[in-house]
C-alpha cells in the first residue's frame, strides 16, 4: 500500500562558508566562544511547514515559480532529504525520474547499462537480466547495445535511459517535468509508455511548468510559494488561482 | 518532538533537539543505517567495481593492471630492500609482498573515505539511500583489488618456498577484524570530512605518515625493543602483524587476535552513535 504523509515537514539548508567548514574554527568556537557573533551558520528555508496526505490514486501536480521549492519537495518525497522538523512518512517503492541516467556508465555497453540502471532502480541482477530483452526491444537500438554507451549520440543515450527507467514498476513516481525521448516516431511510443506506467503507479508527484501536462495527468494540485503551501486542492481551482496571480504580477 | 526515538519507518524525522551523542536513539539509528545500507549491496557493488572498471577501461588487460602494478612494485622494493637491510631476498620478498598488499587495502580505503560522499553526490541527491551503502562500495572496491593481488602472494610464496599452514585461518580472522575496523573508521572519516573540508587534506597526509610508522617496508624486529610502543600504539601495525604472521606459518597468540577484534569492536562502538547522530545531517552537508 503506497502512501505519503507529511506532517508539518520543513527542510532547510545550512550555508557553510569556508570559515564554518574549518576544523580550527569549530574547535576554537568551543574553546573561546568569542567568534560566535560572526560564526553563526546561515540557513535557507527551502520547505516550510508542509502538511499533506497522499494515498493510492492520488496524482499531485506541483506548480510554482523557480525557487519555490518544487525540486526540494520532490526530493523530500524521494527520501533524499529527511525533514529538519516535522515528519515525512513515505511507504512504497519510489522511482525518482529526476535523473533517469543515474547509475549508467559511458564505458560500459548498452546491455551492461541496462543491468546497472535496473539495479539502481531496485531490481536484483536476475530480475534485470530477465527484463533486458524487452527493454532492448523497446529502445530499438539493436546492435548498438553491444557498443560502449559513449559511442551513442545523446539522443540514443536518452532513449536507452528512458526505456530502462520506464520498465520498472514503482508504487510512487516522482517526476520533474514530463520525460520523453527520441525523434518524432519514438516520442509517440514513449509518451504511450509513460502514460501506461503512470496509470499503473499508485501515486504520482509531478512538477511541471506546463498547465496542459498537469491537467492531463493530475487530479490534485499543490502551489508552492517561497517553500510554503500557497494553495492545495483541485487542479482547475489551483491552476486558475496560480494563473491569475501571474497575470496580476505581470 | 524527539524523532530519534520514533518507530522505524522509511523516514521519520527531526533534527530538532540536539541531544547528547550518548542518546540511546542514536545507537538504533546508527544500526538502522548500517543494516539499511546493506540492503543496497548491489548498488554498493556496482559503485565499487565500476570504479575499478572505469579506471582500466580501454586497456588491453583491463583491471589486471592492478595485479601487474602491485607485482612490479613488490618485485622492485623487495629486491632493493633486501640489499639495503642485507637480508636474503628469499626472506624479504614474501614479507614485502604480504605487507604491501595488506597496506594497499588499508591505505586505499583510508584515502578514499574522505571524498567518498562527495563522489556519490549525484546519486545521493536523486535517490533516497543510506550513506552506509557508499561506504560499503568503497570497502567492496578494495576487497576486489585485494582479490586481484592475492595471486601475487601465492606465487611469491611458491617461488621462495614460504610455507603457510592451517594458521591461514587465523589470518582470515585477522582480515575479518580489519575489515570491521576499517568500515567503522572509514565511515567516521567520511562523516567528519564532509562537514569539515580541511580534514580531507589532513587525512591524506596522515596516511602518508602512517606508511612510514607502520612496518610495511621494515620488519618489527628491526626496531629497537625500547621503541616497541610504536607498534603497540599503531592499530595498523597490529592488524598487519595479525594477518602477516599466520600467513607465514606462525600461529598468533590469543592475546594478539583478542586485540585485533577488540580494536574492531571498539571502533564500531565509537562509530555507531556518530552515524546515528549524523545520518540525517549528511545530505545537508553534501
Amino acid at each position: 500500500m503506497a502512501s505519503i504523509i507529511l506532517d508539518h515537514a520543513s527542510v532547510s539548508f545550512p550555508l557553510f562558508s569556508t570559515h564554518t567548514r574549518s576544523v580550527r574554527t569549530a574547535l576554537f568556537s568551543k574553546l573561546g566562544g568569542r567568534l560566535e557573533a560572526h560564526n553563526k551558520t546561515m540557513h535557507v528555508q527551502a520547505l516550510r511547514d508542509i502538511t499533506l496526505d497522499l494515498g493510492t490514486g492520488d496524482r499531485l501536480g506541483l506548480v510554482g515559480h523557480n525557487g519555490a521549492g518544487k525540486t526540494t519537495f520532490l526530493r523530500l518525497i524521494s527520501g533524499v532529504y529527511p525533514p529538519v522538523s516535522g515528519t515525512a512518512e513515505i511507504e512504497g517503492r519510489v522511482s525518482s525520474f529526476t535523473d533517469i541516467t543515474l547509475g549508467m556508465e559511458p564505458e560500459a555497453s548498452g546491455w551492461q547499462n541496462i543491468i546497472f540502471r535496473c539495479v539502481f532502480l531496485g531490481l536484483t541482477f536476475a530480475e534485470a537480466e530477465a527484463l533486458a530483452p524487452s527493454i532492448a526491444e523497446f529502445s530499438e537500438l539493436g546492435e548498438f547495445l553491444d557498443l560502449p554507451v559513449r559511442t551513442y549520440s545523446s539522443g540514443m543515450f536518452l532513449r536507452l535511459a528512458f526505456a530502462i527507467s520506464t520498465a520498472v514498476d514503482p508504487d510512487i513516481v516522482v517526476m520533474d517535468e514530463m520525460i520523453g525521448a527520441g525523434d518524432q516516431s519514438f516520442l509517440d511510443k514513449a509518451s504511450r509508455r509513460i502514460e501506461e506506467l503512470l496509470s499503473r503507479a499508485s501515486i504520482l508527484v509531478l512538477a511541471s511548468h506546463s498547465e496542459d501536462i498537469i491537467r492531463k495527468f493530475c487530479n490534485r494540485a499543490l502551489w508552492l510559494e517561497k517553500g510554503g503551501v500557497r494553495m492545495l486542492g483541485d487542479v482547475d481551482e489551483v491552476l486558475g488561482a496560480y494563473r491569475s496571480s501571474i497575470a496580476e504580477a505581470g | 518532538m524527539n524523532a530519534d526515538n520514533a518507530p522505524p519507518s522509511l523516514q521519520t524525522a527531526g533534527l530538532d533537539g540536539r541531544a547528547m551523542p550518548l542518546n540511546p536513539g542514536f545507537w538504533s539509528m546508527g544500526l538502522r543505517d548500517l543494516i539499511g545500507g546493506a540492503r543496497h549491496w548491489r548498488v554498493s557493488y556496482l559503485l565499487g567495481v565500476g570504479d575499478v572498471r572505469r579506471r582500466y577501461a580501454r586497456s588491453s588487460v583491463g583491471q589486471f593492471w592492478v595485479t601487474l602494478t602491485t607485482a612490479l612494485t613488490i618485485g622492485a622494493l623487495g629486491f632493493v630492500w633486501a640489499k639495503l637491510w642485507r637480508a636474503p631476498v628469499a626472506e624479504m620478498m614474501p614479507y614485502v609482498a604480504v605487507s604491501m598488499i595488506i597496506w594497499a587495502l588499508m591505505s586505499g580505503i583510508l584515502s578514499e573515505a574522505p571524498t567518498a560522499f562527495v563522489a556519490a553526490a549525484p546519486i545521493m541527491h536523486n535517490q533516497g539511500m543510506e550513506f552506509s551503502a557508499v561506504i560499503y562500495g568503497v570497502i567492496l572496491k578494495h576487497l576486489v583489488i585485494l582479490a586481484h593481488n592475492l595471486p601475487i602472494i601465492a606465487l611469491t610464496f611458491l617461488y621462495f618456498g614460504t610455507t603457510t599452514g592451517w594458521s591461514i585461518i587465523a589470518a582470515l580472522a585477522g582480515l575479518v577484524a580489519l575489515m570491521v575496523f576499517l568500515t567503522a573508521l572509514a565511515y567516521l572519516i567520511a562523516i567528519l570530512c564532509l562537514r569539515f573540508r580541511d580534514l580531507i587534506q589532513i587525512v591524506q597526509n596522515a596516511v602518508t605518515v602512517l606508511f612510514f610508522i607502520t612496518p610495511v617496508l621494515w620488519r618489527p624486529d628491526q626496531l629497537a625493543s625500547e621503541h616497541g610502543y610504536l607498534l603497540k600504539a599503531n592499530p595498523f601495525a597490529v592488524y598487519l602483524a595479525t594477518i602477516q604472521k599466520p600467513l607465514m606459518g606462525i600461529w598468533p597468540g590469543a592475546e594478539e587476535l583478542g586485540i585485533a577484534f577488540g580494536l574492531a569492536i571498539g571502533m564500531a562502538l565509537l562509530a555507531i552513535p556518530v552515524i546515528g547522530w549524523a545520518r540525517k545531517r549528511l545530505i545537508y552537508w553534501l
